[in-house]
């Protein structure tokens, strides 16, 4: 749906993204992951039309944005950074413009507008006026404007951002149900776990440049990342220490109170293995959970190389 | 959710999206009744005011003292629609870009063309509101005071193709200021110029600049209608306002137009060019201003507009002595010098024209480096000669190209007509103004080009205005004109005077009619020789220069 390739953004003397080259399939949500200045707003506005890139090739539902730009926007729902609205413009008012502008017909608005207020939880706000909301509110209005037109592709750049922790849950449920409608969502970010419960795949960028892509265990293996696993023992975690230490595939051990963390070198027949190493042992272990590797364990061992490298 | 709706048609002007938008967020009904209260009270007090003051005390009558209310109320509706209206367009446009809500309207797929009238009508809806609201008493003055319908539709038509101008002048401003208090402040500071400085130029023969703005068709359509009626009210008052307004045919090269027609083209030019700028800023905010060719084809434009407007002025005796009625004394002997400073103000215009267009599409170093990458990777030879990253050379040698002929043709015409010079002097006179436009303006361009546009500014301010006063100051406290005159040579208008004095001094009708202070020591030819080779050397060092560092950057790519 999204085809993205050797795409170069300079401003001035300053290269922020820097041969980026990308593949979003039809119906995945991909998390853009980096820091700030890492080159994720740049990437998403070339994708929006709103920025002419240096170079690169860049197609939308298989078409070029830069031949044309007025078919992708028919495709296109896009949310900015810190989004703004009509502060002298009631809420329905607002996405009745856009309805307009997106020629769907008078007939069919109002219906759309309740819809789109409805999901995004502000159909008690319709009258309101816009400049009245909260910063949580108006996210979730604008997001609503993107959602009018049924777009097929969805960009969304740092939504959750200026958000208190309850804005941002409900936020993250509407992006969870828009994942689940199917469509194609690129949603970036800087905190992490606002992406980690729908993406199905991500890109971690870093000074312009995306380091790694793909689906989580992807990049893990690419990465070389165990698993983690926890197990609780109702007494001495010492003793479940010297008998993991013994094993081949666990590495990372760690105590904290009754519960032992370690590394694992392999998938589930390894796990299975320790768990009867432990038992045969006279272990008394009462929990045995894995733990897969997680948005954070990429972040923290992309900056650890990255670090190393530097 | 349900299915998408299916499409309809978009960019439809009624159902234009924009403006329903600007509708409900500007004339809402509580703006109405407050603004609308304002308005009313205002011009009922000033109409009820003049048309009472003249019944009541019998000094005019009735039929006189209606016709009296137009001109107020006419005067109201300007500074509501083209003063307030036009800050509004301005402001409301940048706070949509400083906002970022522009960006929402880029991305839906309504045709450009659309978007930009729906902002161009949306964003002063309500001044046309208000200006609706004055419409009864101009309703009361026309039927009650007789005034011909014919007269006030022609009026209107102006009205409305300047109201168009200005709106779009404030568009374009907006698009391209920095802060919205910019583009209010200067699209209401170019509106002053435009209705108070520059119409001055035509009293030096210039009549371009006094047709854009609705002055002409006011005092022709209206004033005269009401001195029609009562001898004496209207010349008063248009004696009072400026003195220099008059309907009346315009010269133009060898023909006339009528005042009206003359209005309507130029300001249907000028709105054809802005509706490019502000089309280009919709596609893109990156694009520049105007294209290559577009660029070209504004300068020439320009050139067209001034050439119609002097060529009269030289050729015609008839034109000429109109002009010089403005000056009092003989025409004959200040012939010369009224061509002379004629010449000094088509530089002029000349000079802000070319740094305007070379402005517009001059790329900046990092556009150019940009530019170089992606012909590099797309595998191309060069970058296109309209792209944005392309050089303006081209342009600045179309500058000087038809600068040069312009003034070529005009010198000649003037020579043959032989009211103002007797001839055009043959070699260096003659060569050395043409020259130094030519230097001037590719040195402007290499310096634009290779630095940047505002260190360039701020370069060309530092290098020309410091000479231009330490000249004024040393030519005048110091009683050392010509030692003033030499260090004033930086500043392209004084250099550009130098050489033209220079040329004048060859050319004027007879030796006794010696042009300027010659026989006092001043050397104009050597003056003339040291401002050609300043610029030239300026010119080719900085050309070069610019040069090298393009090949520098295609090797670095």
């Amino acid at each position: 749906m999204i085809e993205c390739r050797d795409l170069r953004v300079d401003y001035d003397n300053f290269t922020a993204v820097h041969d980026v080259s990308l593949e979003i399939g039809a119906g995945e949500v991909y998390g853009l992951i980096g820091p700030n200045g890492a080159g994720k707003t740049s990437t998403i506005r070339v994708l929006a039309t709103l920025h002419r890139p240096t170079y690169g090739e860049v197609r939308i539902g298989g078409i070029d944005i830069e031949e044309e730009p007025a078919k992708v926007h028919r495709l296109l729902g896009y949310m900015p950074d810190m989004a703004p609205v009509d502060k002298d413009l009631k809420c329905w008012e607002f996405l009745e413009m856009y309805a307009g502008a997106y020629a769907i017909p008078r007939r069919e608005r109002r219906k759309r507008i309740d819809e789109c207020l409805e999901l995004v939880s502000l159909d008690d706000k319709r009258d309101a006026m816009a400049g009245k909301l909260s910063r949580g509110m108006t996210q979730r209005l604008v997001l609503a404007k993107t959602l009018i037109m049924d777009p097929d592709v969805m960009l969304l750049d740092e939504p959750a951002s200026g958000l208190d922790p309850h804005a941002r849950i409900e936020l993250r449920e509407i992006l969870k149900t828009l994942a689940g409608h199917g469509k194609t969502v690129l949603v970036s970010s800087h905190i992490l776990t606002e992406l980690s419960e729908f993406c199905t795949s991500y890109g971690f960028m870093d000074q312009g440049r995306l380091v790694q892509h793909g689906t989580l265990d992807e990049i893990a293996a690419r990465l070389d990342l165990r698993a983690t696993i926890a197990l609780r023992v109702l007494e001495a975690p010492e003793r479940a220490r010297e008998v993991l230490v013994s094993m081949e595939a666990v590495s990372e051990i760690q105590i904290e109170g009754m519960h032992v963390v370690f590394e694992l070198a392999g998938d589930d027949p390894e796990a299975a293995q320790i768990l009867a190493g432990l038992l045969s042992e006279n272990v008394q272990v009462v929990e045995f959970s894995r733990r897969s590797v997680g948005v954070e364990n990429v972040t923290m061992s992309l900056a650890r190389k990255n670090g190393g490298a530097k | 959710m349900s299915a998408p709706p299916p499409a309809g048609p978009v960019g439809n002007v009624i159902d234009n999206a924009i403006l329903r938008k600007c509708a409900r967020s500007r004339v809402r009904l509580g703006h109405m009744l407050s603004w609308g209260t304002v308005v009313f009270t205002i011009t009922a007090a000033i109409s009820a005011g003049i048309y009472f003051t003249g019944t009541e005390r019998e000094l005019l009558e009735v039929q006189e003292a209606a016709r009296a209310v137009i001109l107020p109320v006419l005067i109201i509706q300007a500074i509501i629609v083209m003063g307030l209206g036009t800050g509004a367009v301005a402001a409301g446009i940048a706070i949509e870009r400083d906002s970022g809500n522009i960006d929402y309207h880029r991305m839906t797929p309504m045709p450009a063309t659309a978007k930009i009238l729906g902002f161009l009508i949306g964003l002063p809806m309500r001044h046309y509101f208000l200006f609706a609201v004055t419409l009864p008493f101009l309703a009361f003055g026309v039927i009650v005071g007789g005034f011909p319908l014919m007269k006030l539709a022609l009026f209107y038509l102006v009205f409305a193709s300047s109201v168009l101008t200005y709106h779009f002048t404030g568009m374009t401003v907006g698009l391209l200021a920095k802060r919205p208090w910019q583009a209010a402040l200067f699209s209401t500071g170019s509106l002053f110029v435009l209705y108070f400085i520059l119409p001055n130029l035509s009293r030096l023969g210039v009549t371009f600049f006094e047709f854009l703005t609705i002055r002409p068709t006011l005092f022709g359509m209206v004033f005269e209608e009401i001195e029609a009626a009562r001898p004496g009210m209207g010349g008063m008052a248009q004696q009072a306002v400026s003195g220099l307004d008059s309907f009346r045919p315009v010269p133009f090269f060898n023909t006339t137009l009528h005042p009206i027609t003359f209005t309507l083209v130029v300001q249907l030019s000028l709105i054809a060019t802005m509706f490019v700028i502000v089309r280009r800023k919709w596609m893109s905010p990156d694009n520049h201003a105007l294209s290559k060719i577009q660029s070209m084809v504004a300068y020439l434009g320009v050139l067209f507009f001034l050439g119609a407007s002097v060529w009269p002025d030289v050729t015609d005796i008839g034109v000429f002595r109109e002009v010089l009625s403005g000056f009092g004394g003989d025409p004959t002997d200040e012939a010369p010098e009224i061509f002379f400073v004629l010449m000094i103000i088509c530089s002029l215009v000349c000079g802000m024209s070319a740094i305007g267009v070379l402005s517009a599409s001059t790329p900046s170093v990092h556009t150019i480096r940009a530019g170089v990458r992606r012909t590099r990777r797309l595998g191309l030879p060069r970058i296109g000669f309209n792209q944005d990253a392309a050089s303006s050379l081209p342009v600045a040698l179309l500058v000087v190209f038809s600068t040069i002929v312009g003034m070529i043709v005009l010198f000649r015409g003037a020579a043959s007509a032989g009211f103002t010079i007797e001839s055009v002097p043959s070699g260096e006179a003659f060569l050395l103004p043409l020259l130094l436009i030519a230097f001037c303006v590719l040195f402007i361009q290499g310096v634009m080009e290779r630095v940047s546009a505002r260190a360039a500014a701020i370069a060309l301010f530092l290098a020309w205005a410091p000479p231009l006063f330490a000249g004024a100051i040393v030519a005048g406290a110091f009683d050392e004109p010509e030692l003033g005159m030499y260090i004033m040579i930086p500043c392209p208008p004084a250099s550009m005077t130098i050489t033209l004095i220079n040329f004048f001094d060859q050319a004027v009708l007879a030796p006794s009619d010696g042009f300027g202070p010659a026989s006092d020591g001043f050397n104009y030819v050597a003056l003339a020789r040291t401002s050609v080779v300043a610029y030239a050397l300026a010119a080719i060092a900085i050309q070069i220069e610019r040069l090298r560092w393009s090949r520098r950057i295609q090797a670095a790519a």
